[in-house]
């Protein structure tokens, strides 16, 4: 939470989704983030310090709004439209009771995590039959503490390896042995993670390699891993699955670059 | 003469009263944030943001100040540029930069028209400034 700058009361972040880095895990954000990701979605909400204030000011409830629409779109949760900083508003009926002012910054890399471990990955192992859980959030260079859940699109190279299995979180399952790609993109960017579906048998490990967090845009490619496996796609078709939008449908679409043999791997 | 006695009472009844009542000349502005004074320019305020501001008007008439129970209200003229909303002290409001842009703030006392400020919102710097 943060004070509200008339200092009548307190603002609440709340989620906008599983792919909120405010909320990661599944846990409720611990204090009001320092800024919020552009095209990221959230919510807020607001608690006087003295609810009596609200008999005194002849009014039963207070809701936010923004400062100006073209930053904050609303009203159901709010998206960040626009980089800059901006104010939400406390409204009592017509009157402010407080106001809060945050940053609005465009995310410059997509960082992935192993949840089990709370690892940055870049690399996952899951077997014939199981699945992979992975954290997907935006970062920024600039700002630590970023909030807002941009939606995110995830497209496995080789459905017939690896397929993207829920729309809830983001599940990883394994569909027979070999390696594939998966893409993760936000917004304009995108990164990618190397999937190694093994053979079944009894563990799921996420592989981690320290470093995790990429500002690329998608344009990782030229490294083979240690064990020399291609992670080319073998099938014609991706699957892509849309997280956090309006839109989640499940798509299968012909993907006719998938002759190319790009392997993802550490891509730093 | 009879005649004479009740005009000069009347008049100098409506000089008394005059003389109660604060005359305005101006309205005394001052930002919470501390960033920036009021000035000839006019209000001001950032697109996007809020800025709080307390106001109290100053009276010419060297014999009648205003009170608190004189309604001071703020009034946009162009809500879809700036936003005067008032808040949680009778004297206190709060200028919303809804877009950018320049308008006019009508003041009023007691249902009284009584001014017009200049108001300004000015833009933010866009991406890559």
């Amino acid at each position: 939470m943060a004070a509200g700058e008339l200092g009548n009361g307190t603002f609440e972040y709340g989620c906008g989704g599983v792919t909120d880095p405010a909320c990661r895990a599944g846990a409720s954000a611990a204090s009001f983030p320092g800024c919020l990701a552009l095209g990221g979605y959230f919510d807020v909400t607001y608690t006087l310090v003295d609810l009596d204030e609200l008999d005194d000011l002849g009014q039963a409830f207070i809701y936010i709004q923004p400062a100006s629409p073209s930053y904050f779109g609303g009203p159901d949760v709010f998206l960040a439209r626009r980089v800059g900083r901006a104010a939400f508003i406390a409204y009592a009926d017509d009157i402010v009771v407080d106001y809060l002012h945050i940053e609005i910054v465009a995310p410059d890399g997509i960082t992935l995590v192993d949840p089990g471990a709370g690892e940055l990955i870049d690399r996952v192992e899951v077997e014939v039959g199981s699945t992979a859980t992975i954290e997907a959030y935006a970062s920024s260079m600039g700002c630590a503490s970023l909030a807002g859940a941009v939606p995110t699109t995830l497209t496995s190279a080789d459905p017939t390896i690896a397929m993207v299995s829920d729309l809830t979180a983001l599940q990883i399952a394994g569909q027979r042995e070999g390696t594939t790609t998966l893409t993760v993109q936000m917004g304009d960017l995108s990164r990618e993670l190397q999937i190694v579906v093994v053979p079944a048998t009894g563990t799921t490990t996420a592989e981690t390699d320290g470093t995790g967090t990429d500002s690329d845009s998608g344009s990782e490619s030229g490294s083979t891993d240690a064990t020399g496996t291609s992670t080319g796609s073998s099938g014609d078709e991706t699957t892509t699955i849309t997280i956090g939008d309006t839109d989640t449908d499940t798509d299968t679409d012909t993907d006719t670059s998938s002759s190319s043999s790009s392997s993802s791997g550490t891509g730093e | 003469m009879r005649r004479t006695i009740p005009l000069l009472t009347i008049i100098l009844v409506g000089l008394v009263a005059s003389a109660c009542k604060p005359h305005y000349d101006g309205l005394e502005i001052r930002y919470l944030d501390g960033i920036g004074v009021f000035d000839t320019a006019g209000l001001e305020v950032v697109e996007g943001q809020a800025r709080a501001l307390e106001v109290e008007p100053i009276s010419d008439n060297p014999h009648e100040d205003y009170e608190n129970f004189d309604l001071v209200e703020l009034v946009s003229l162009s809500p879809t540029v700036l936003t005067v909303a008032p808040s949680t002290d009778v004297d206190r409001f709060v200028l919303i930069g809804v877009a950018a842009g320049t308008t006019a703030v009508e003041v009023r006392i007691n249902d009284d028209k009584v001014d017009i400020l200049d108001a300004r919102v000015v833009a933010q710097p866009t991406e890559g400034q």
